[in-house]
């Protein structure tokens, strides 16, 4: 066959493919074999894992080493930057982050949860004690115009001092009782998971997870309807944090997050159910339905 | 939970701490006074699984043992454990003694002595105080 080579511009004869050199002016001339196989080219490599918690490419491995939360480097990265930054990681992102995050600096979970937790408490609470006026307000107007037809007074009297008082309590006590709470649920938590040995990596990645979950409740600032969904959205956290975190699965998550919620419902479902079986029998009914005595003892 | 170091402030510690508090607040808080009762058994007149654990705490808080042990068994083990937790935190580290290990196996077998406990305070409470 005939080749050129691309150096000299001149034509030679050869028989065979691959590299060989121009008799005319001793430059390699590659040949390619029309019946090989295309050349393998190799795949390029994954792009490399962001560094911190930057958005992953598309492709791109997560990395596998754990890392600290941004708010847990908040001294060198802004106190409200590195809050910010958390709270979208483990609302919008909760696999990714609590499967990568450091469960040893539980300190600063817990202050990032009571921080979200004391602030949405705060503004529950300010706007409860704003609607509780606004209500007396309008049972005053009401009062008045039935020119003193109903005792009103006493309800007044009742709302004012409750809202008041408890307002000033509850604002006071608040921060305690966020951290409380944090640790009993986190301890409750950890009890399920070890029922159902789902707790391998211990109480600090149960407690990393509720105090990280917990700043979903800063919702609770939300009026109206803040609330609801801050729980709600604090359990589909929780249970996708335990999962990654404990690295348990999200059955076993889900049976110590929702754990305590079905037991109540069955707890409710079979009370009824022997409320109602005396009821039909006679033995007794519901309290304050049938005349009956209510039962004695407050129940708490 | 792990032996630590002595004079560690832990996350028993903190626990410690909040059960410290629970006693505080049942002897000197007028808790009872406030009147609140239980949603579940208002609606359905039979007394849920917690039930009368706050006036075991309270009972047990001024003394009241054989009170205690009448409205909430449960309530009245717990308050005293959660105390006793307390104290011996206190101790721990006031002598920088370190905890005993509780490995794994422990610890559940305990969370399911809790279980099984918490169900069987349940009937003892529907039995005694149910329509």
């Amino acid at each position: 066959m005939r080749a050129r080579c691309f150096s000299c511009q001149e034509t030679f004869e050869t028989d065979r493919f691959g590299t060989q050199k121009c008799p005319s002016c001793g430059a390699e001339v590659y040949l390619p074999d029309p019946a090989a196989p295309p050349p393998v080219v190799a795949a390029p490599p994954p792009p490399a894992p962001p560094p911190g918690w930057g958005p992953v490419p598309p492709g791109a491995v997560p990395p596998p080493t754990e890392q600290p939360a941004p708010f847990a480097e908040r001294a060198h990265r802004g106190f409200l930057a590195s809050y910010l930054e958390t709270w979208k990681l483990a609302a919008l992102d909760p696999i990714r982050f609590f499967r990568q995050v450091r469960v040893d600096d539980t300190r600063s979970a817990v202050l990032f949860g009571a921080i979200a937790l004391t602030i949405g408490n705060w503004v529950a609470l300010v706007v409860s004690y704003l609607s509780a006026s606004a209500t007396m307000s309008f049972v005053a107007q009401i009062t008045r115009r039935m020119h003193g037809r109903v005792d009103t007074l006493p309800l007044l009297q009742a709302m004012g001092g409750l809202t008041l008082k408890s307002l000033v309590a509850q604002l006071v006590a608040t921060p305690v009782m966020v951290v409380v709470g944090l640790y009993l649920t986190a301890g409750l938590f950890h009890l399920l998971l070890l029922v159902v040995r789902g707790a391998g990596r211990g109480f600090p990645a149960t407690l990393t997870v509720v105090g990280y979950a917990s700043g979903i409740m800063l919702l609770r600032a939300l009026p109206v309807c803040g609330g609801l969904v801050a729980v709600v959205w604090f359990i589909v956290a929780a249970v996708h944090g335990l999962s990654e975190a404990q690295r348990c699965g999200s059955g076993k998550a889900a049976f110590a997050v929702l754990g305590p919620v079905a037991l109540a419902c069955l707890c409710a479902c079979l009370a009824g159910l022997v409320a109602g079986v005396a009821g039909v029998t006679g033995l007794g009914g519901l309290p304050g339905l049938d005349g009956g005595t209510p039962p004695q003892g407050t129940g708490i | 939970m792990a032996a630590r170091g002595p004079r560690t402030f832990g996350h028993a510690e903190v626990y410690a701490a909040v059960f410290a508090l629970s006693f505080a607040v049942a002897r000197f808080a007028p808790w009872l006074a406030l009147g609140q009762g239980c949603p579940f058994r208002a609606l359905t007149g039979v007394p849920c699984a917690t039930c009368g654990m706050t006036r075991a705490f309270v009972r047990l808080a001024h003394g009241e043992v054989a009170a205690a042990f009448g409205v909430s068994p449960l309530g009245a083990l717990l308050a005293a454990a959660a105390w006793l937790f307390a104290v011996a935190a206190g101790i721990r580290l006031a002598l920088g003694l370190s905890w005993p290990e509780v490995t794994p196996a422990a610890a559940r077998r305990l969370a399911l002595l809790g279980g099984v406990a918490l169900l069987a305070n349940w009937a003892f409470l529907v039995v005694a105080e149910g329509p």
